[in-house]
């Protein structure tokens, strides 16, 4: 009897590596990733029944969707986050990582304000707008919130298109 | 020549498969090139997870400066920006998004199908402004009659004179009471509604719904991955003789001869291969006698999220089919019958009902945020603005002399920015929609009157027009190049102006028009 490789060429299961594995960030520095983890978890903290940011890799997932970002926006993150620091230490006397929930409050305030087409003129502000749609958006994204979700079909499926010759 | 045709066709999408399928119908053998590869639906198409994908959804940094439509997940479907560069003023920005695949731009358009009227046929006897098209309305209904049923187009007949009924698939559906209530209301300001009008089925391209019908005919050949570099003429009669092009993989040169052309490229890579062009008969290009080949350049303004509400009987999950649910179209009110001191012409809008409002909106973070996307989920109102564009000659395209394509083909230079018609307009859109949400109960939480930058609505038309003068426009009625004619132009280059309706619908009747007429010709032996 042969054996049946030789029949039939078998599919093998594959393991994606963020399934199993944490990806080595690089791009910000400690002290910058250290205060966007501690923003992300405030920006979406865990619920319930969904996992939060850090649950869902956030800073990971950002540090290198970052690194391979247009300078800008590299600039708008690595200034941000910096921002955080110096005030949180300025105010508070910590690193932004290290501060209370209601102490993060009072430098998370622009949040509070009403939306506009333009965005908020001011840096912090601007950085903070777009981090808070990011780091929403890594979260839904991401494969715990998919895990998490109580819907029969995952919403985060969609038709992809491989590259074309 | 290894095979003998009668007409080549530059392009396959929308313009090109509508003449292909005309064509040869009536026994005319074509020859069709289109830059880009078929599409492989089993092969190249899996359903995949967001998290799956390289970067969760968020699609490569910096791929697509221009294409706001682009997703992970199609990415690959549009047309690489580097390959096909292009440039503007950094003072206006313009965003050209491109398809180069078999089908072109009909594999990924939104489907509406909306006909213009003599609202827009003939504007300048209405406001004076620009030229009247040289056909009317009168002239392509009956193709308009033929083309919706090839696409299956639903709606709802309203009798209206700024947006003409068609042959539709009945939409009877019933309205959830979020959108009745907003008919109301608008109703009462005497702003009309009616049910969306688009093309149904899985697909509506010319892949699905003209291509294949051609190809049965046996007088159809489709050339794929063929980058046409420049448009030839014979130098004894000054007609065009055929075409250079370039394999897209192989990079080998080819020619491919012909005794009719008809381009269909899109609308500004026709004009793009017209300019490029030159001949000693033609110095500033194929066809440019009158000097306003690449000018008159316009699209449509697109106010998108123009207003967010939400429907406050839907917080909290209350929502369901009943009350949420649908969508529909308001049709173009301003400047009918009476006159606006502001601005000209007009606009329309999209409406939905049932979406979750973008967390930007929400001043908020953290719990208090989830918690509240939690209570609207489902609970949204919105519309988008789809606004006349004037056709000014000063907004324009030509070549960019230092800027070549991947192929060594030069590229194109876009100059198009709006003006005060469009910005009054938009900010009127604005407070319309808002006082309509307002007279329906919902409530408003977010507006604004910013257009995405000229070319974003994929609707760019013009550079190409047609018009009875021929020291005025490039094509006659029939799409036919007054200095060339057996040169052909039947895609959105050709429009002379617009309204605020897609496109789409009116480029398959021109399409459909012109190629019956160039049969006529061609049996006529008059080309």
């Amino acid at each position: 009897m042969k054996p049946p490789a030789v029949e039939e060429i078998p599919k093998l299961a594959m393991t994606n590596a963020n399934a199993v594995l944490a990806p080595a960030p690089g791009f910000f520095s400690p002290e910058q990733y250290a205060a966007l983890k501690r923003l992300g978890d405030l920006l979406v903290p865990a619920s319930q029944s969904k996992p939060g940011a850090a649950a869902a890799g956030v800073a990971e997932f950002l540090d290198f969707l970052l690194a391979r970002s247009p300078h800008p926006r590299q600039q708008l993150y690595r200034s941000g986050l910096d921002r955080l620091n110096a005030d949180s230490r300025t105010r508070f006397g910590n690193p932004f990582s290290l501060i209370t929930e209601t102490q993060a409050a009072e430098l998370l305030a622009p949040l509070n304000a009403p939306w506009t087409f333009e965005g908020p003129s001011e840096e912090l502000a601007r950085f903070l707008a777009s981090a808070k749609s990011d780091v929403l958006r890594a979260t839904v994204n991401s494969r715990e919130w998919a895990a998490a979700s109580t819907r029969r079909r995952g919403s985060g499926m969609g038709a992809y298109w491989y590259a074309l010759d | 020549m290894k095979q003998d045709y009668d007409v080549l066709i530059i392009g396959s999408g929308a313009s090109g498969g509508m003449a292909s399928l005309t064509l040869t119908r009536l026994g005319v053998r074509c020859l069709m090139l289109d830059a880009g590869p078929p599409l492989d639906f089993d092969r190249q198409r899996a359903f995949r997870s967001v998290y799956d994908l390289p970067y969760r959804g968020f699609g490569e940094p910096g791929r697509f400066p221009h294409v706001t439509q682009a997703s992970e997940f199609d990415a690959n479907l549009w047309a690489d920006e580097k390959q096909n560069p292009y440039s503007y003023d950094p003072k206006d920005p313009y965003y050209w998004v491109r398809i180069r695949l078999i089908g072109g731009k009909t594999l990924r358009w939104g489907r509406a199908s909306w006909r213009m009227s003599d609202y827009e046929f003939k504007n300048k006897d209405h406001d004076g402004f620009g030229d009247n098209w040289p056909i009317s309305y009168a002239d392509l209904a009956p193709y308009y009659d033929r083309v919706e049923p090839m696409f299956r187009v639903s709606g709802r007949k309203e009798g209206l004179p700024q947006l003409p009924d068609g042959v539709f698939l009945e939409d009877n559906s019933r309205d959830s009471i979020s959108v009745q209530r907003f008919i109301d209301a608008a109703k009462k300001m005497d702003v009309p509604t009616t049910k969306p009008r688009v093309a149904t089925g899985t697909l509506a391209s010319s892949v699905n719904l003209l291509l294949p019908d051609a190809l049965a005919t046996g007088n159809l050949h489709i050339v794929p991955n063929a980058i046409a570099r420049m448009l030839t003429v014979d130098n004894n009669t000054g007609k065009v003789n055929g075409v250079s092009f370039i394999d897209r993989i192989s990079k080998r040169e080819y020619f491919a001869p012909a005794r009719v052309v008809i381009v269909g490229a899109s609308c500004l890579e026709s004009t793009r291969l017209l300019l490029n062009s030159k001949s000693r008969q033609y110095p500033e290009g194929l066809a440019n006698s009158s000097g306003t080949l690449g000018h008159y350049l316009f699209d449509q303004f697109y106010v998108k999220g123009v207003v967010h509400a939400v429907v406050p009987e839907a917080r909290g999950g209350k929502g369901g089919r009943e009350l949420m649910g649908g969508g529909g179209y308001i049709p173009r009110f301003r400047n009918l019958n009476t006159r606006e001191h502001r601005f000209i012409r007009g606009y329309a809008y999209d409406f939905g009902s049932g979406g979750t409002p973008p967390a930007a909106y929400i001043a908020k973070y953290g719990a208090d945020l989830l918690n509240e996307l939690a209570d609207i989920q489902g609970a949204g109102f919105d519309l988008t603005t789809m606004g006349t564009v004037l056709p000014r000659f000063e907004h324009h395209v030509s070549i960019d002399p230092d800027l070549k394509d991947a192929w060594g083909i030069p590229s194109l230079r876009i100059s198009q920015r709006y003006t005060d018609n469009e910005f009054e307009m938009a900010k009127d859109s604005m407070n319309v929609a808002e006082e309509i949400c307002r007279n329906a109960g919902f409530e408003i939480i977010a507006k604004h009157h910013q257009m995405v930058p000229p070319g974003e609505s994929i609707h760019e038309l013009g550079t190409c027009r047609m018009g009875d003068d021929p020291k005025r426009s490039v094509l006659n009625k029939f799409n036919q190049a007054h200095d060339v004619n057996n040169l052909f132009v039947m895609d959105g280059s050709a429009f002379v102006s617009g309204g605020p309706q897609n496109p789409t619908l009116t480029i398959l009747a021109l399409a459909m028009r012109s190629s019956e007429y160039l049969a006529e010709q061609l049996k006529k032996n008059s080309i």
